[in-house]
């Protein structure tokens, strides 16, 4: 419950940081930069700024709680330790929040990228090959079906306190033979 | 995995269950797959729902993967029809060390309990839909995703703890 009061908190904020940082990433390839990503609540409104305007109707519309919601499940793998409030465990937790934030921007680009990539007919087919539109069209419901889920059990896998992340037995047995020769 | 640092170990685990999920997921997007596995499954689901819900009075139909109550209707689609738990779940699984048999056991003790949890969902959010439908967003996507992951998630760590260590323990 802590989780999500601090996800449902946190939402309109860090939609702002997420439209921003992932401005800045789609515009590298830009030359002109040309997109704006705009926060409107927990929404990232896309727009280009070398295409005609085009009512908010047809603009792509991010709803950032359906990619950061994630965050919710992280807090609550991490605060499920027997030793939740331990120096390890919080500084563990705080990696990996901070991981999360690089792919929340993976997603939300990969977002505007299949938006870019299939949506504008000659354009997009001028502009992105049958690889990039297959990729770019795949990767958003990669990440919305398993990504948004398997990104933040890895993180937490990788940033929960060491002692905890392997396995333990396997090893001792397999030593076992070999310590007694 | 049990060769080498921790650290190289979770890297390794980690590297192994993006990959499975990738894979699992690139199979189950597949056209056919879809249409003829995935697609029939979630109407099973559908129809499991219909039959628990009519079980409770709730006046219920059904038309291939939507459920439409008199004032509510839910159209069940990837997401929500526990497959991708059962993923997570079945990627986990490959990544950790363990043998066929004790991967096989806990995938299918795992699957049922996930699909089990995810009737309790649907039906939930259906009567939610009906009832109270100004916290069916919110607890549709802040809750019920969360908790059907989380259970996933807790059954592979039981099973890893419980079963997949010791069994290769026995079988070293």
């Amino acid at each position: 419950m802590i989780g999500l009061a601090v996800w449902g908190g946190l939402s309109v904020p860090y939609t702002r940081l997420l439209a921003s940082l992932s401005e800045t990433v789609v515009r590298l390839d830009e030359r002109p930069p040309v997109t704006t990503i705009i926060p409107q609540g927990t929404l990232m409104m896309v727009d280009r700024s070398d295409f005609p305007p085009s009512p908010s109707s047809v603009r792509l519309a991010v709803q950032s709680t359906d990619i950061t919601f994630n965050l919710i499940l992280l807090m609550t793998l991490f605060a499920a330790s027997s030793r939740a409030l331990s120096d390890r465990n919080v500084f563990g937790f705080a990696g990996a929040a901070a991981a999360l934030v690089f792919v929340h921007v993976a997603a939300v680009v990969s977002f505007v990228k299949a938006y870019y990539a299939l949506s504008f007919g000659p354009w997009s087919a001028s502009h992105y090959g049958f690889v990039a539109r297959h990729f770019w069209g795949a990767a958003p419901y990669f990440y919305s079906v398993v990504g948004v889920y398997g990104f933040a059990v890895a993180l937490w896998w990788l940033f929960r306190p060491s002692s905890q992340s392997t396995p333990k037995q396997p090893v001792h047995a397999r030593r076992t033979p070999q310590s007694a020769t | 995995m049990g060769i080498g640092t921790p650290r190289k170990s979770s890297l390794l685990f980690v590297a192994r269950f993006l990959a499975a999920l990738l894979v699992f997921y690139v199979v189950a997007a597949l056209g056919p797959v879809n249409d003829h596995v995935v697609v029939p499954f979630t109407e099973l689901v559908v129809s499991a729902t219909a039959f628990l819900l009519r079980s409770l009075h709730q006046p219920i139909d059904v038309v291939g993967t939507v459920i439409r109550s008199p004032r509510f209707a839910l159209d069940v689609r990837n997401g929500c029809n526990g497959v991708e738990a059962v993923m997570v779940l079945a990627a986990a699984m490959l990544a950790f060390p363990a043998t066929l048999r004790s991967r096989l056991a806990g995938l299918l003790a795992g699957s049922a309990a996930i699909q089990i949890l995810n009737l309790v969902r649907v039906v939930s959010l259906v009567w939610l839909g009906e009832h109270h439908r100004e916290f069916f967003d919110f607890v549709h996507v802040g809750i019920w995703q969360s908790i059907v992951i989380l259970a996933a998630v807790s059954m592979f760590v039981f099973w890893s703890w419980k079963f997949a260590e010791k069994t290769l323990a026995t079988r070293s």
